[in-house]
């Protein structure tokens, strides 16, 4: 369970974190998407008690990361976006240290050993340096890092990144793994597809600010009743905007870097040449009108266009 | 068994090893310790020989001189293996977390429930072990200065111990920059540019109040009681408040949890109770420091005080201000052995708990 109560985090004037508030129970996938610089990471850092709040707090399993941080890390397996290895380790003395770290005690790390590089599909390397694993292990290494203490909270930050495509379905495929044990899970990335097969639970942040959270079925849903409209228009296309924003099946209108109008429609289904209609009588000359299907990926272009930049 | 044994370790000192391990794996591993180690044996045996060699050669026509034969191979052996200490390890130390930082391996490190103290004193230890092992290899090249003859066995003792208590404070001092800063580089510049400021200071400031205001070095006049007094009260109430924070540190630990007011109060009924002590055994304590002459500071230089523990005139002109000729008097070697050490490894400990300090108020 994470809880986030107006969490804030400032960097001199830049407000990285700014009052954001939500909650992941027990067993979800949350993935939490945003732009560069949107504070996905600051956020983690924050509830991996790495970084202190400026300003409102947070809860990880019931403990509060500023009271009671050392709660916090024990129940915690934090994945950072960018980590090195140490040269002249072994994988299995490289999980035998950080299994230490979390002072697991020394009977219990072989089997708890065992069990992880089996779960990371890393049995046959747990002789191997580290520094001679290839980026896709070494990543797949320290997400078996993080479970060695089995905590019940896992914050991973782009878990992904720099990854080739199988690598990439590779590192899926394990987090559906702990998906199916029951953890908690925080998972960052600004690649939103990825997420929406692996998670239940969706935010999207831009700027610091939370700009949409909540299931992502029933996101989904909202969404497939909303069509895209792409109209093209001979003349008046600024008023045209204007008028399709005001006109009530339509929940937005904004004018495209192509010179069509791309709006939103949440009317009923079937109804939409009733547009047609009203703009062909209010004498705007429509060269083409034509409809796309949104999904995630639409959605969040749509939501965190030009707010960060 | 072992379960038993680290649990019970942990609850008594709240430590864990962990990375004191980790560090010992990584740093033993491979080639490069040996060299280190063979590089300073050789050095070290090797300014030896350089200083027997042409004192043996000459041995032929001055016959009673025999007896410095093993004390000057005894010194040189010494004051190399000095600098090759204040040369290593403070620049182990002060690599030791900056490097974790270049790698990106410290902040995963730091979200674990491994405190600021397990990596800091892990981590210093192991590099003081090293610096252990390092002095330890030159211990046959000192028996056979034993043998040349003029050294006594004790000397061993005083000048190793000594000089393990610079190494010790090498090695905090290195740390106190690895935990505050960025890149090894820097730390590395910033702790040997300590040392020398520390070494130059401590050479030439009691130089200058001597010769500016007490007239002369050659007049070299002592300290007085007033101003020993003072000194001894300043060092007394230092001593006592770092006393407080160890008892209380150390009663926390001990103590069950929840009565809080007992490590505070324990901490300071035993400084206050030592304090008093030191109020008692204050008369021949201020005596003896105000014997002491202006250029005793001198031997806050590690070099100074090296020359003093092992070279008589030089110590009681540098204590006493005035030249007495031969060896130094059993009494005076170890008074200055004593305090060499004690204001070295003082000084270690203080910044170790520095080190540990800057290193919990540092985020990643
Ligand atoms: N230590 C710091 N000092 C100053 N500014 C910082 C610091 N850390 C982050 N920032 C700023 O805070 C903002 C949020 O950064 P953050 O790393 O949280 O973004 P992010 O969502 O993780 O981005 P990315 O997708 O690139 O990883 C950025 O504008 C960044 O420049
Ligand atoms: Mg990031």
């Amino acid at each position: 369970m994470i809880e986030l109560r107006g969490l804030t985090k400032r960097f001199g004037n830049l407000v990285a974190v700014n009052d954001l508030s939500f909650r992941i129970e027990r067993g979800d996938a949350f993935g939490f998407v945003g732009p560069n610089g949107a504070g996905k990471t600051t956020t983690i850092k924050m509830l991996a008690t790495l970084l202190s709040p400026d300003g409102g707090g947070a809860n990880v399993n019931g403990h509060d990361v500023v009271k009671d941080p050392e709660a916090v890390r024990a129940c915690v397996g934090y994945m950072p976006d960018f980590f090195g290895v140490y040269d002249d380790m072994k994988v299995w003395e490289y999980l035998d240290f950080f299994a230490a770290a979390y002072r697991v005690p020394a009977p219990k790390r072989p089997d708890l050993i065992r069990d992880v590089l089996e779960l990371t599909d890393l049995s046959e390397r747990s002789e191997e340096y580290v520094d001679a694993l290839s980026r896709g292990m070494k990543q797949r290494l320290c997400l078996a890092k993080t479970l060695v203490h089995d905590p019940e909270v896992l914050l991973l930050d782009e878990p992904a990144s720099g990854l080739d495509p199988r690598a990439r379905i590779e590192i899926r495929e394990l987090l559906q793994e702990l998906v199916k044990m029951d953890k908690t899970i925080l998972i960052s990335s600004h690649i939103l597809p990825e997420l929406s097969e692996l998670c239940n639970k969706i935010g999207i942040i831009e700027g610091g600010k939370l700009v949409l959270a909540g299931d992502v079925k029933e996101i989904s849903a909202q969404l497939a009743g909303g069509l895209r409209l792409i109209i093209r228009l001979g003349n008046r296309i600024e008023e045209a905007c204007g008028f399709l924003a005001d006109y009530p099946s339509i929940a937005s209108a904004q004018l495209g870097e192509d010179g069509a109008v791309e709006c939103v429609y949440n009317g009923a289904e079937g109804d939409q040449h009733s547009i047609l209609t009203a703009l062909v009588q209010a004498g705007f000359q429509v060269q083409s009108f034509s409809e796309e299907a949104t999904n995630l990926e639409t959605l969040y272009m749509r939501l965190t266009r030009g707010v960060g930049s | 068994m072992v379960e038993a044994l680290e649990a019970g370790f942990y609850r008594i000192f709240r430590f864990n090893p962990c990375v004191a391990v980790h560090e010992l794996r990584m740093r033993m591993r491979g080639w490069r310790p040996f060299v280190v180690l063979l590089a300073y044996a050789a050095v070290a045996s090797s300014a030896a020989v350089l200083a027997w060699m042409p004192l043996a050669l000459e041995q032929h026509r001055f016959g009673p001189r025999a007896m410095e034969i093993g004390r000057s191979t005894f010194v040189a052996l010494a004051h190399t293996q000095l600098t090759l200490i204040l040369l290593i390890v403070p620049a182990y130390a002060a690599g030791a977390v900056t490097m974790e930082r270049e790698k990106r391996t410290l902040e995963m490190l730091r979200a674990t429930l491994v405190t600021p103290s397990d990596i800091v004193t892990g981590k210093l230890f192991v590099i003081l072990a090293f610096g252990l092992v390092l002095l330890i290899t030159s211990v046959p090249v000192a028996s056979w200065c034993i043998l040349l003859g003029g050294v006594a066995p004790e000397e061993i003792f005083y000048v190793y111990s000594y000089l393990f208590s610079v190494a010790f404070f090498g090695a905090a001092l290195g740390m106190l920059y690895s935990a505050r800063m960025r890149r090894s580089m820097g730390a590395i510049v910033a702790a040997y540019g300590t040392l020398i400021t520390i070494s130059v200071l401590s050479f030439i400031i009691p130089m200058i109040i001597a010769e500016a205001l007490l007239g002369g070095v050659s007049s070299n006049p002592t300290l007085g009681v007033e101003v020993a007094f003072w000194v001894v009260l300043a060092f007394s109430a230092v001593a006592a408040w770092m006393v407080f924070l160890i008892a209380r540190a150390v009663a926390a630990r001990v103590l069950a949890r929840g009565r809080r007011w007992t490590p505070t109060g324990l901490g300071l009924a035993i400084s206050l109770g030592l304090l008093a002590v030191a109020v008692l055994a204050s008369g021949p304590l201020v005596r003896a420091v105000s014997r002491l002459s202006i250029t005793a500071f001198v031997i806050l230089n590690p070099y100074a005080a090296l020359a003093a523990l092992m070279e008589g005139d030089i110590a009681s002109l540098v204590v006493h201000g005035a030249p007495g000729g031969g060896h130094a008097p059993t009494g005076l070697q170890f008074e200055l052995w004593a305090v060499a050490t004690a204001i070295f490894l003082l000084l270690a400990v203080a910044l170790w708990g520095g080190a540990t300090t800057a290193f919990s108020r540092r985020h990643e």
